[in-house]
């Protein structure tokens, strides 16, 4: 039978209801179980059973060829059902992939998936800035239009939506300006016209506020959504990545006025405020003032003309501003969320505020909306955004979040609008596609969504679910008062979120400096902007889980669907708030902390060549303790420019690297424990492992078995990305038998680039041999060049020590990759085949000479040291991490004495994987007999901007394991290593020449007694 | 039953008409119990089951039993999730098709049923069992028996009278099911087995076995 079958593609689930996917995936998580219980099984039948038609039996591999034979491999039904589900809209839209679905999935995924998926985060298919950002125009228009009539509850939920999707870029990146007042602003802006948009990631947005106004519906209506990467902790590099690619995104501006992040507190006042000057505000530009002028405390928020959104003790207001003077109910669901959320952004999306067109029932003003415990919808950023754009600068655009409660009147008057005018800038619309997020919560993350969910009735449930993905976000059927339940939601949102708000800020802050890329993909902070809050500390502070976030963003997607209920979307709002926080990878935290002193640290690197012959200047010498390295005189520049020892120490270490064997540095677990060096020269260095270990890039500590799986999916986005989904692992071995745990993480490269720049990892999952991730992973490139790369894909156990043990790969060429394969997928792990296992061999050839000198026993006043004389000559053959070629150098230590200042670098040699480097050192201070206890290492590095990359090293010495009297790991020297420097001491004061293979990996530099 | 201590996993799948009874038949298969309420199935659901089975064929393995862990797919059968409950057929070894005794048009629909299977099953002839259920209800039935044996003879099915209220030949059912799947596993392993019509026979021993099989519907897909 010939396959007659084609591969099973996504189906069409939109016409399930919530309870309904929910049920289901409950199904498919018992399914999942079983599945994992019999592939265990199925393992060890493997092993065991050696007759290979009754292994067949008994695993069930004689149905599943049958089945292959019709229908050639395909994907497993309760993943394409799963996947489905996801792209539930999508399957019938294509072109709208996430908007819709995001909201439907939050649904879902809380209700069932919050148990059972903590990590569940947003299918970063679904979330397609580009395409989002049409289909939210689309609907927008349509159900606008439609709902004229309705009570405000669609058009408001609409708005909502539509604010949602309008987060865009950067939601994180505040676009606080400084001088921005959105009194000034709002003039301008309302004139414009009806509508103003809240564009919470104004990065791009380049136009004049005024501009901003006018754009109305003509103006593609921008779409936020919040890439699921967001969401997720580990994608957030990729996030910053994106933002900082977009020049304008990265907007420092700080103003105090404007801080960054969401402070509730902050809101509060601000709509007090505004309830205070109550009244007949309907001039937009009043309430806007009123809103600004709330003090202090509306710092944060900027304010896009319309309307605000601000929470109260009442939960969220929407407090709508006329534009022009004459209250046009304007809708805004702006995701004031600045803070440093901004890097979670997914979660906040910009609410969109439509002034209503018609005239309802005349002015709405803030206080009437307010009254009617209508959301209050901030529009941050934007007036400020655009004011900086104006400068051309990029403006953080600060994220709003989207909070609900129920709309009742408010959305009433809003029901005159027309459409949520969605008054991006242009340069919102020209925002990269990477800094659009939409809200396009994961329902994982929204597991109050669901509940609340469930509260509505079906007839709203129905209402969406007939609605192609569009709609599905604005139908809304009713808006209920706002009820307690709302308010309570929203306070403890807001309590949530004002703990987090001082962190949120501070994270803003942060983010309001300017971030470069760095090649490895991580958002380094270069410079700080002159509004930058200096005392912040550096490290961004990537978890600062509000969950406020995320409940705010998950309200948002609720109240998509369900835009009656108040506490729908206020949880939906908080969650996405919560969510925001809480998905800020760890990463950045690290990034920062190392990122800034990184800078310059190869710029120090010495150039000069020294003859090996020449004595250091005396007065150093006289200087120098006991073990003392001579050179450091001559070779100082090098080092003092230094400021930043650890720092250094840590870049050059790999410290900031996500190698797998440091990864602990990336995790942050160890930083704590680098600590400075002993500063005596010859004391044993008491280097922690885990620094250390950075000497074995690429290495693995560990020697597992493979087994189990991965199930993953691969995809490209027509952005020009190429993104990872990986969903969960099974059956993965036990990677510490002693203590019987496997904290595993997933890292892919993209071949044939082989560095850090390629290097993406998911989070780690705790003590699990199937860690369920859900986190997308990726790669800028083009659509070109991808058949000629690979993805190479495995997966790791994370140790404390940053001893990293492998526990499988999946390798996928992309020359023949079918892109239309977009379902997640199992792939069995794999072993490191030998060309990728590190070996010796393949890290090169180190050609070095040295030269001992004896110390002279002269009965001089100078009595002169023994000197020992490294001369790099070159390296051959290194490690092609990346494809042009490597930026290599050597460094070089005489151990024990690793302090920095002993340390000898050559500089770097650009691109070429056999550098000539013909650089020689000298070190002295050795007496008698102290030559045979010291170890000469040298390590070869890839120069990055932010770090370096382990190339390979030697250590050289007599390989004793021990070095005065007291057991050490670097007195490892093998084979050719100790045969040199034999050689070496059996010669004094003549060159030994040797070529050395490079290792892979370097055993940490511990004293093991 | 949550341990991987058996020595197959067998999938079955109870597909039919809204109404006619899977779920039911499953649950009475499964627990014994009967539960009379009816409540739709949203989309899919499964149940499971642990039984040995003892090999009855003339081969080696007569006599021994085999753990035989059963996943037993239970599918609505209301149009709307159509599209849904037929992506699974595919990952199904044997399937119930099940119809209702008090109701013409489920029986008249196993046609329809029939040809869903043979566009989505592994194989385009997989191993079924058409069972008319609610045989309890006699004062009401809709359905002839000689008809319903017609038809499961026409295609090349075993058929039963089931009853998920009474349990009647609820358990058979499934046993043969499960029969034929390991007749037909071990079948396809020996790739030297023999042409259809001969060893379709070897497979089948219960009495309710109405009619050699159709040489079609025994071939292996091997």
């Amino acid at each position: 039978m010939k396959p007659s079958k084609s591969a099973l593609g996504l189906l069409d689930l939109s016409f399930l209801s919530a309870e309904e996917e929910a049920a289901i995936r409950q199904v498919l998580l018992r399914d999942e179980d079983l599945k994992r219980l019999e592939s265990g099984r199925v393992r060890k039948l493997r092993q065991s059973v050696p007759d290979l038609q009754q292994l067949k039996n008994l695993t069930g591999e004689w149905f599943e060829e049958l089945r292959i034979k019709r229908y050639g491999q395909q994907t497993d039904v309760t993943a394409v059902v799963r996947t489905s589900m996801r792209w539930k809209k999508t399957a019938v839209h294509k072109p709208n992939p996430f908007l819709n679905d995001k909201l439907d999935e939050n649904k879902e995924h809380d209700k069932d998936e919050h148990n059972t998926r903590p990590n569940a985060s947003a299918d970063p298919r679904l979330i397609h800035p580009a395409l989002s950002k049409e289909t939210y125009h689309q609907h927008t228009h349509k159900d606008f239009i439609g709902d004229v009539e309705t009570p405000s509850a669609p058009s408001v939920s609409n708005k909502k939506e539509k604010l949602r999707a309008e987060t865009d870029a950067n939601p994180f990146l505040n676009g606080t300006d400084p001088g921005h007042k959105s009194t000034k602003t709002q003039p301008k802006e309302l004139s414009g016209g009806q509508t103003t948009t809240v564009f919470p990631f104004s990065s791009p947005v380049q136009d004049t506020k005024p501009e901003r106004s006018t754009t109305k519906n003509p103006e593609p209506r921008r779409k936020v959504s919040l890439p699921p990467a967001l969401q997720r902790d580990q994608s957030f590099e990729e996030n910053w990545v994106k933002i900082s690619l977009e020049p304008n995104t990265v907007k420092p501006v700080h103003d105090e006025n404007n801080s960054s992040g969401i402070k509730l507190k902050e809101v509060k006042p601000h709509i007090k405020n505004i309830q205070d000057t109550s009244s007949p505000e309907t001039s937009h530009t009043e309430s806007k003032n009123v809103l600004l002028k709330s003090g202090s405390p509306m710092k944060e928020f900027h304010f896009q003309p319309q309307t605000s959104l601000a929470f109260t003790s009442h939960g969220p207001e929407l407090t709508t501003h006329s534009a022009h003077g004459d209250s046009k109910e304007v809708n805004k669901f702006s995701n004031a969320f600045q803070n440093s959320t901004s890097t979670d952004q997914q979660c906040l999306a910009e609410l969109t505020f439509r002034e209503s067109e018609s005239d309802k029932a005349g002015p709405l003003d803030s206080a009437n909306v307010r009254d009617k415990g209508s959301l209050a919808s901030r529009d941050i950023v934007n007036d400020e955004a655009s004011s900086d754009r104006k400068g051309g600068e990029g403006k953080n655009v600060s994220i709003g979040f989207l909070v609900e409660t129920d709309m009742d009147q408010a959305v009433e008057h809003l029901t005159g609008e027309e459409e949520i005018n969605k008054h991006f800038s242009a340069e919102e619309e020209s925002q990269s596609p990477s800094l659009k997020w939409g809200i396009e919560m994961d329902s994982h993350e929204f597991p109050q969504v669901k509940d609340a969910s469930s509260d509505f009735g079906d007839d709203v449930q129905v209402q969406i679910e007939k609605k192609n993905e569009n709609e599905l976000l604005y139908q809304t059927t009713g808006v209920k008062l706002c009820d307690k339940t709302v308010q309570s939601d929203l306070d403890s949102c807001e309590d949530k979120v004002k703990l987090r708000s001082y962190n949120n800020q501070t994270l803003s802050e942060i983010s309001q400096d300017i971030f470069s890329m760095t090649d490895d993909g991580k958002l380094v902070h270069i410079r700080e902007d002159k509004h930058m809050d200096k005392s912040v500390p550096e490290p961004i502070k990537p978890a600062h889980p509000s969950d406020d976030v995320a409940g705010f963003g998950q309200d948002s997607s609720e109240i998509k669907v369900d835009v009656d209920s108040a506490e729908t979307k206020s949880d939906v709002l908080l969650n996405v708030l919560a969510r925001a926080q809480k998905t800020r990878p760890p990463v950045l935290q690290n990034i920062t902390n190392q990122e800034p002193n990184l800078e310059g640290t190869d710029d120090t690197v010495p150039s000069i060549v020294i003859v090996p012959s020449e004595s250091p200047d005396p007065a150093e010498m006289k200087g120098n303790k006991r073990g003392a390295l001579v050179l450091e005189a001559l070779l100082q520049s090098s080092t003092a420019k230094n400021p930043s020892y650890i720092a250094d120490a840590w870049e050059d270490e790999g410290v900031n690297s996500d190698d797998d064997d440091t990864s602990l540095s990336s995790y942050g677990s160890d930083l704590s424990s680098r600590k400075g060096f002993s500063a005596s020269a010859l004391s044993l260095t008491d280097r922690t492992g885990s620094l250390l270990s950075v000497y074995s890039d690429a290495g693995d500590f560990g020697t597992v078995e493979v087994q189990g799986s991965v199930e993953f999916a691969v995809m490209y986005s027509p952005v020009g990305e190429l993104i990872i989904m990986i969903e969960q692992c099974q059956d993965l071995a036990i990677a510490n038998p002693r203590k019987q745990r496997t904290d595993p993480y997933v890292k892919t490269y993209l071949y044939p680039d082989k560095s850090r720049r390629s290097k993406r990892k998911t989070t780690i999952k705790k003590r699990t041999v199937n860690p369920v991730f859900v986190e997308s992973l990726r790669y800028k490139v083009n659509r070109e060049e991808l058949p000629e790369k690979s993805l190479n894909l495995s997966v790791w156990h994370n140790d404390s020590r940053g001893r990293n043990v492998f526990l499988g790969q999946v390798e996928l060429s992309f020359r023949t990759w079918d892109w239309g394969h977009e379902a997640l997928t199992w792939y069995n792990l794999q072993p490191k085949t030998s060309e990728n296992a590190e070996t010796k061999e393949s890290n090169g050839l180190l050609s070095v000479s040295l030269k001992y000198v004896p110390s002279a026993s002269t009965g001089g006043s100078k009595s002169s040291t023994g000197e020992i004389h490294v001369w790099l000559r070159e390296a051959k053959e290194l490690r092609r991490l990346k494809p042009q070629g490597v930026d290599s150098f050597v460094k070089c230590y005489i151990l024990p004495d690793t302090r920095k200042k002993s340390r000898q670098k050559t500089r770097v040699v650009k691109k070429t994987q056999d550098p000539v480097y013909n650089h020689a050192m000298v070190y002295d201070g050795f007496k008698t007999g102290e030559v045979t206890e010291a170890c000469c290492e040298l390590t070869v590095w890839d120069h990055n901007t932010l770090a370096n990359q382990f190339l390979g090293g030697v250590r050289l010495s007599l390989g004793t394991g021990q070095s005065y009297g007291k057991k050490v790991d670097w007195m490892d020297s093998v084979d050719e290593e100790v045969q040199i420097w034999k050689r070496m001491l059996a010669s004094p004061n003549s060159w030994v020449e040797g070529e050395l293979p490079l290792r892979s990996a370097m055993t940490p530099r511990k004293s093991t007694s | 039953m949550s341990d991987g201590d058996y020595d197959y996993l067998i999938k079955f799948l109870a597909l039919g008409d809204s109404g006619v009874g899977k779920t039911s038949f499953l649950y009475q298969y499964t627990d014994s119990k009967f539960n009379s309420k009816f409540i739709t199935t949203v989309g899919i659901d499964f149940r499971e089951k642990r039984v040995v089975y003892k090999s009855s064929g003339p081969d080696g393995t007569a006599g021994r039993g085999q753990r035989i862990h059963i996943q037993l797919w239970d599918t609505a059968g209301q149009e709307r999730f159509r599209s849904l409950t037929t992506a699974f057929f595919r990952d199904a070894m044997g399937f119930l098709l099940l119809f209702d005794l008090t109701n013409e048009q489920s029986f008249l629909n196993v046609r329809n049923w029939m040809s869903q299977l043979q566009t989505h099953a592994y194989c385009e002839n997989p191993d079924i069992v058409l069972c008319g259920n609610k045989s309890d209800l006699e004062e009401q039935r809709a359905v002839k028996a000689e008809n319903a044996r017609e038809l499961a003879e026409k295609y090349g099915v075993p058929y039963f009278e089931t009853s998920a209220a009474n349990g009647e030949n609820v358990s058979r059912a499934v046993e043969v099911l499960l029969d034929l799947i390991m007749k037909r596993m071990e079948r396809c392993v020996d790739k030297s087995w023999i042409p259809d019509g001969t060893v379709r026979s070897n497979g089948h021993s219960t009495a309710d076995l109405t009619e050699p099989h159709d040489p079609e519907q025994s071939k292996c897909a091997c």
